[in-house]
């Protein structure tokens, strides 16, 4: 089943189109991979799906919805869940505070329910205390709870940020850059935390540079360049590929 | 960044030491009381816009209260000078310092009429006789006993303007330039009526925001509307920059100012563009009665200047306090109000400005000088 | 009308809108170099004014070199204020609002020494240059402002040379785009930060000596260009030759206006035009930016918590108990003049939450609160005075009349940081102005008198002592409403907001409406405090409720400490107070009041309730430990 479909998704920026009619289905359960060499469109394609930039042209479906033209907030709200390459928390919250952040879509106690504070408000607090409490401990972040988010160290930022998105029971989890900048120990133990991430029936969707990370744990790969898809496929389908061999010789190398 | 050593020291010094400079602050208080003291309280604004008028109000009680204290007499005057920086907020507040505090007898100010009107419920309550040479009509319409208008106020004074401007300089196309506070709405409205009595409009009714300093968009109508005299009231300040900016536009007309204009820094700033202008005052320092003109040299070698009206009016306000205690025989605010509310023509104070005795609503009234400024200097039309 | 009188208005307006691009320029590039907004950037110009000035009047100096002499002393000065004070505050990574609550201070103080120095009284320059006109096809140039427009503009093109084509001036544009890649490339940023400075400060004093022989040099002239050089330098987008147009712009428009349009609305349509210019061309597309909280101690939800699980049960009840000693003894100590500057202080702090919801909490600039503060006022005092409705009513009916007008004013929040500080300060102007001319509503300046002192169950409430228990009263609750928005799903929604708008919009939280909800609720509480306000001093007018006292407001919030609800009690009291309590030092008051305020952002730079944090936490580990014992 898909869970996420885009057709022919456009962005143009002024005169530069960023991402150029682009089809791509995300199937449910699995881990996908995005590859491309730099500058290719793989953050924007994300933050086109979810709604922080408008599409020029296309459609995105996501669990049967069309969502096209949703403001990332609502697209948040229907179980899409985004962590991003340059770390986003809120630095000066705790670590459980940013966690509770991730629960927004489950929950519902605005500004009049927080004045008047009816028990269901306060059951709703405990709710989100759990919740998030459990997506640190699932991360290994639960130790740190109270400390602020500033104050932890760069790999547990990472962490914190995947367990925020992952408190509020999405469906679909974008990671954008993962790895970027962990150390070969830490790299294993995220691939690890994608593996369980996907056990948990969430599906994931990468964007990564480390193409051994993404030729291991991804089951579907599609690359792009230039903002358009050269090649999509298996793991060994992609590598095989002759397009994106070229498109990666004149870039990077695809085997590092 | 990762501060050094050095700068860490220097920070917790430096905290340190605004640290304890709070603490000092805190713990500094002072209050004296003495005997046989009439007590004054004075509020004005000495910081901020208007802080030249509180000034001129300052040094009018000042001086007067020196000659007093100077000469023989049973008793001394103590000027208390609060500074309200023109906020109505701090003009109460000080007000009321002034009374609970430092049990003043009578409170002066504020030199703005919506802060003195401010201050009139207060004054009220604690039955304190106020004096203000604030001309908003309103400030003596509160029902209050308790309030002294010592200068005559909008009607009077634009009834005056307007008057010797049609009858007298036979202008019958009179524009109207105002600030957009209290001051310049309650006279420019007063004005309007005025000439409204002699079935005549003004030829253009220009407002401008206080803070502004350019009007050529306001000079502009008063120029198509083809006046021939000009009536800008509002700060001395903005009336002399409009007389020098209607010159520049080529527009020559017939300038005529209130007592807000009175003050001889109206001359300095507005230089030649203020040739020829007609203003009411309630004092002049151009009369050649001997009296006044020791006064005016009295003044001047105090502060190196001419005294203006609200010199004037304080001088003698305070000269009215004094004889209010005197008379009497007590120091107390109820005496002073009983009093000066109990003036008649016949019983008046003689001071600088004339004599001086109140209407019902407390509105003291004289007759004002119509001057004209000569060669930088003012001379005398009418009185 | 005749064909001379449109070029006639231009020219004028185009003399002061060079004036309005210097001075905004100043404005412009300080905010590039620093994102600060310099407060004292219309002192530069006083200064300028007078330093030209005792030039002129003591050496007799030609108006050129006069000119250039009092852009280079002034620049120096500006170089000063940034080594000795600012610099100090930057590398304490205070909040950005310190900053300015710094440059706050610095131009009160430089106000108060003028006084001193120069007096009180506006001094006129000697006539320069001839007064007769040189005519243009009937269009009547003044050499004076002909000198403006050349010397103005000479100005500005060198600035726009030496940023195009000097090394200096390149690497000060890379270091504005983005200061850590210029920092590698060996962009020195302390000495780009310092010349930022020492250019504005330039560029305020040359403004200042163009406009002194125009309208004079006087203590507090820098106030009146300051608001519009800073609209200004928003309207060309904080650029360099945006700013220079948008001076001249503003110039042209505001003088047009007046003369062609209306004199008293001529205010109202520049700060509409302005704010249409924002909302089309500066609304940004996706959010970023620096948090105007970041660095503050407090807000980092590192408060002290004395009421948690873990200490004593007894803290609560005895907390309370001690609080209610202190409510109930404060008025059985003080006189009456002391209770009358703590009810204003109270109704103040009032306010205040309101802003610290809006500030503290949600990170969004507002310099119109006081606007909002007076609609209360206004709505309360009108619906007692003409309706006789019972103050029970129009307390919260005040409320909602400012929290409506904060809900219509909700679409300004699209923009962001310094656009959305001059966007609220002209939306606070444009009420400012309504209250003014809407005479028939409001009677315009004279204000409002006579309003009823607060009638409860019959019960009068005139005395100082028993407003005292009705400030403090609603205080109180709105203490508890406060806390409780801010201690929720909500209130972490408003965090998030200020601390990341974009994680905080994929993590399902609606950036608008979160903004406007705590801009609604932080306007109603302007709006209940005042009505409290109005029924108190019984007489409003609008005076009260402009630009400086939203400044004031700013200002409790970031000496109390942002993002804490005691803070801004304590801010509220101080910034009351301290003018009072200062009132002995006469001349000097302000002098010290200023330096009071840099001291605090210098030394104490998490707010005063950072201050209590030390004692709190020692008070919380000794309590702690007792549990602990006694649980062993």
């Amino acid at each position: 089943m898909t869970l996420l479909t885009l057709q022919q998704i456009t962005k143009n920026f002024g005169g530069l189109t960023a991402v150029d009619h682009i089809d791509l289905s995300v199937e449910k359960g699995t881990i996908h991979g995005l590859i491309g060499p730099n500058g290719s469109g793989k953050t924007t394609v994300f933050n086109l799906i979810t709604g922080i930039y408008p599409l020029t042209s296309g459609t995105i479906t996501f669990n049967g919805m069309d969502i096209t033209g949703y403001p990332a907030f609502k697209v948040n709200q229907k179980g899409l869940a985004r962590t991003f390459q340059e770390i986003q928390l809120f630095y000066d919250m705790t670590v459980l505070e940013n966690a509770m952040m991730g629960c927004q879509r489950l929950t519902r106690a605005g500004a009049v329910a927080a004045l008047v504070k009816l028990p269901w408000v306060t059951r709703e607090e405990a709710f989100i205390r759990e919740k998030a409490m459990a997506a640190l401990d699932f991360v290994g972040l639960s130790g740190t709870a109270e400390e602020a988010a500033r104050k932890i160290p760069y790999g547990h930022q990472r962490l914190l940020e995947v367990a925020r998105a992952l408190a509020g029971d999405p469906e679909l989890l974008l990671l954008d850059e993962p790895a970027a900048g962990m150390n070969h120990a830490e790299t294993r133990e995220l691939m690890a935390l994608i593996a369980r991430i996907r056990e948990m029936g969430i599906t994931v969707f990468l964007v990564e540079h480390n193409m051994k990370m993404v030729m291991e744990i991804c089951e579907w790969i599609t690359v792009i360049n230039y903002g358009q898809v050269i090649g999509h496929g298996k793991p060994a389908q992609v590598q095989a590929d002759e397009n994106v061999i070229n498109a990666y010789l004149s870039g990077e190398n695809i085997t590092c | 960044m990762v501060a050094s050593n050095f700068q860490k020291k220097a920070f917790f010094w430096g905290k340190l030491i605004f640290l304890s400079a709070l603490v000092m602050l805190l713990v500094h208080n002072s209050a004296v009381a003495k005997e046989m003291i009439i007590k004054i309280g004075v509020v004005g604004p000495l910081t901020g816009q208007f802080a030249a008028v509180g000034q001129s109000q300052l040094n009018g009680a000042e001086m007067k209260a020196n000659e007093i204290n100077a000469a023989p007499g049973e008793y001394t005057i103590e000027l208390i000078s609060e500074d309200d920086a023109s906020k109505c907020d701090q003009s109460v507040n000080a007000t009321v310092k002034l009374i609970t505090r430092e049990r003043v007898v009578s409170i002066i100010g504020a030199c703005n009429s919506p802060c003195a009107l401010a201050m009139v419920p207060i004054t009220q309550r604690y039955q304190v006789p106020q004096f203000t040479f604030g001309v908003g009509t309103a400030i003596t319409k509160q029902g209050s006993d308790w309030i002294f208008r010592v200068a005559v106020g909008a009607p009077g004074q634009t009834q005056a303007l307007a008057d010797y401007a049609v009858n007298t300089l036979g202008h019958d196309k009179i524009a109207v330039l105002y600030s957009d506070d209290e001051y310049g709405a309650s006279m420019a409205e007063n004005f309007k009526a005025a000439l409204e009595e002699m079935d005549l409009q003004p030829a253009a009714y220009e407002s401008y925001p206080r803070s502004d300093k350019d009007f050529s968009g306001q000079l502009t109508s008063v120029k198509k509307s083809e006046a021939t005299c000009l009536y800008a009231t509002g700060s001395y300040a903005a009336s002399a920059l409009i007389a020098k900016q209607a010159k520049q536009l080529g527009l020559s007309l017939q300038l005529i100012g209130d007592t807000g204009n009175a003050t001889p820094k109206y001359i300095e700033l507005g230089g030649e563009a203020v040739e020829g202008a007609v203003i009411v005052e309630p004092f002049t320092p151009a009369d050649p009665d001997p009296a006044i003109q020791v006064f005016v040299e009295k003044y001047k070698s105090q502060y190196q200047q001419d005294p203006d009206g609200w010199v004037a009016e304080m001088y003698d306000t305070v000269g009215m306090i004094h004889e209010a205690v005197v008379k009497t025989g007590k120091i107390d605010p109820k005496s002073i109000q009983n009093y000066l509310a109990g003036l008649t023509f016949e019983s008046a104070y003689s001071g600088i400005l004339g004599d001086w005795y109140f209407g019902p609503e407390g509105n003291a009234n004289f007759d004002l000088y119509k001057v004209q400024i000569k060669d930088g200097k003012k001379v005398i039309l009418e009185r | 009308m005749d064909f001379v009188t449109i070029p006639q208005l231009a020219f004028s307006g185009l003399t002061i809108g060079c004036v309005y691009s210097l001075v905004g320029l100043g404005f412009a590039l300080t905010l590039r170099a620093t994102e600060l907004i310099n407060f004292a950037q219309g002192e530069m110009v006083m200064l300028g004014a007078f330093i030209g000035l005792t030039l002129i009047s003591f050496f007799h100096l030609p108006y050129i070199m006069v000119f250039i002499l009092s852009i280079i002393l002034t620049g120096i000065f500006g170089m000063f204020m940034e080594r000795f004070i600012l610099r100090r505050i930057l590398d304490n990574k205070s909040p950005l609002l310190n900053l300015l609550i710094a440059t706050l201070g610095i131009s009160i103080s430089l106000q108060a020494l003028a006084i001193i120095l120069w007096g009180r009284e506006p001094v006129p320059y000697p006539d320069i240059f001839s007064v007769e006109p040189v005519m243009f096809f009937g269009i009547r140039l003044q050499h004076l402002n002909l000198w403006i427009l050349c010397l103005g503009l000479a100005s500005m093109a060198a600035l726009q040379f030496f940023f195009q084509k000097t090394m200096t001036g390149i690497s000060w544009r890379a270091a504005s785009l983005d200061p850590s890649t210029a920092a590698l490339y060996g962009v020195n940023r302390q000495r780009n930060v310092s010349l930022t400075f020492a250019l504005s400060g330039a560029l305020g004093g040359g403004a200042g000596v163009l406009i002194a022989p125009l309208y004079f040099a006087s203590f507090g002239m820098g106030h009146s260009v300051l608001v519009k050089s800073f609209a200004a330098a928003a309207m060309g987008g904080f650029g360099v030759v945006g700013t220079m147009i948008g001076g001249l712009a503003l110039g042209a428009i505001e003088t047009l206006a007046a003369g062609l349009i209306s004199s008293e609305y001529k205010n109202v349509i520049m700060y509409v035009i302005l704010l249409a210019v924002l909302m089309v061309f500066f609304r940004p597309k996706t959010p970023t930016g620096r948090s105007i909280t970041e660095g503050s101690k407090v807000a980092a939800g590192r408060a002290v918590n004395l009421f948690s699980a873990d200490m004593p049960f007894w803290i609560r009840p005895s907390a309370l108990l001690l609080g209610a000693a202190v409510w109930l003894i404060i008025p059985a100590v003080f006189d009456v003049y002391t209770m009358r500057i703590l009810n204003l202080a109270l109704i103040f702090a009032v306010a205040a939450l309101g802003l610290q919801l809006i500030v503290g909490y949600t990170g969004q600039f507002s310099f119109g609160h006081a606007a909002f503060f007076g609609i209360g006022a206004y709505t309360s005092a009108l619906l007692a005075i003409q309706l006789n409705l019972p103050f029970l009513l129009t307390l919260p009916l005040a409320g909602a009349a400012a929290g409506l007008v904060g809900w219509l004013a909700g679409p300004l929040l699209r923009l962001s940081g310094h656009f959305l500080a001059i966007g609220s300060l002209a939306m606070g102007e444009i009420i400012f102005l309504l209250m003014l001319n809407w005479k028939w509503l409001t009677k315009g300046a004279y204000g409002l008198y006579g309003i009823p002192f607060p009638s409860i169950f019959g019960f009068e409430i005139s005395s100082d002592y028993a407003y005292y228990f009705l400030v403090t009263m609603v205080l109180g609750l709105i203490c508890f409403l406060v806390h409780r928005l801010t201690d929720s799903r909500f209130g972490r929604g408003l965090i998030a907001v200020r601390e990341n708008e974009l994680a905080a919009m994929v993590n399902g939280i609606n950036l608008i409406s979160q903004k406007t909800k705590a801009f609604v609720i932080g306007t109603a509480c302007a709006g209940i405090a005042g009505a409290l306000y109005a029924h108190y001093v019984t007489y409003i007018n609008p005076d009260s409720f402009q630009f400086h006292v939203s400044v004031e407001m700013v200002t409790m919030v970031v000496i109390g400490g942002l993002g804490s609800v005691p803070g801004s009690l304590i801010g509220a009291l101080v910034i009351i107070l301290l003018p009072e309590y200062l009132r002995g030092l006469a001349d000097y008051r302000l002098v010290v009041y200023g330096g009071l305020l840099i001291g605090f952002m210098m030394y104490l730079p998490g707010g005063l309730a950072d201050l209590a944090r030390y004692p709190l936490r020692i008070l919380r580990q000794r309590l702690q430990k007792n549990v602990r014992e006694v649980t062993q």
